[in-house]
């Protein structure tokens, strides 16, 4: 799963780099530091109430800069 | 008795994995340079030609290159943890060795990158862009300084016991060094994609 993590992410960030389009390496940079936080940082084995902080945290944090952006 | 006690189905609030010194830390540097972020796309907005003049002179495959090295650094530091959960030492000293050298390949790729614009005169109050890339990416960069000594430290107790308090000095460090992965995901864009 971690390896599956890494992979994804690198092909997210290849593709942010081929597409060269901002909304959508800033919504990769979401899906990303989603990934990283529940897989590699343990975030889905954390306490509901620090999941759900985290995931939206990144949520409200990614959908500001894509509207902004 | 392993180093560190297996992980739960799910952590007390008190408890989160990490240890909660190390997610206090973690949730003030994402807020900070979740307020930073918002400040670049919103300069970057105002002035899209200042930007796209600044991003000519940068190489994006070179914020590729910096990304992965971030990423195999992070998942080998993940490997690690995971490896003191299971009290296999030997394999965490390698993942701590690979994840200290792809951590060193970043520090070596961003140093080059500098080096590369100061052939340029690029320098501070040059133009709003290399205010911002040069801020960013600096604080960014000590971040990773502040981290490859704290995972390089970790790696060097592995082994010696009594290790207290672990759970904080593995696991939160490895939070640390993802944390700055999950910074640069976001920078990389707002930098290097056009």
């Amino acid at each position: 799963m971690r390896a599956l993590v890494f992979v994804v992410c690198l092909s997210l960030v290849a593709l942010s780099v081929f597409l060269g389009d901002l909304r959508i390496a800033l919504g990769f940079a979401g899906v990303k530091a989603l990934l990283v936080g529940l897989e590699l940082m343990e975030v889905r084995h954390a306490a509901w109430l620090h999941l759900v902080s985290f995931v939206g945290f990144v949520a409200i944090l990614t959908g500001a800069l894509t509207l902004v952006a | 008795m392993s180093l560190l006690a297996p992980l739960p189905r799910r952590a007390s609030i008190a408890e989160p994995p990490g240890g909660v010194l190390f997610w206090v830390v973690v949730a003030t540097e994402l807020l900070a340079f979740g307020v930073f972020f918002g400040f670049v796309t919103f300069v970057r907005a105002a002035e899209p030609a200042v930007f796209e003049a600044g991003r000519a002179l940068l190489d994006p495959r070179e914020g590729l290159a910096l990304a992965a090295a971030l990423l195999a650094s992070g998942w080998f530091v993940a490997e690690a943890v995971h490896a003191c959960r299971e009290d296999r030492l030997r394999k965490a000293r390698v993942f701590y060795a690979l994840a200290l050298a792809w951590g060193l390949v970043f520090v070596g790729l961003k140093l080059h990158g500098y080096a590369a614009l100061g052939e340029h005169d690029v320098h501070l109050g040059a133009s709003t862009y290399w205010d911002v890339y040069l801020l960013g990416t600096g604080f960014h960069f000590i971040h990773v300084l502040i981290g490859l000594v704290m995972l390089a430290r970790t790696a060097l107790r592995l082994g010696k016991r009594p290790f207290e308090d672990a759970e904080t000095a593995i696991a939160g460090t490895a939070l640390f060094w993802h944390m700055c992965d999950v910074a640069w995901f976001f920078l990389f864009p707002l930098l290097y994609v056009a």
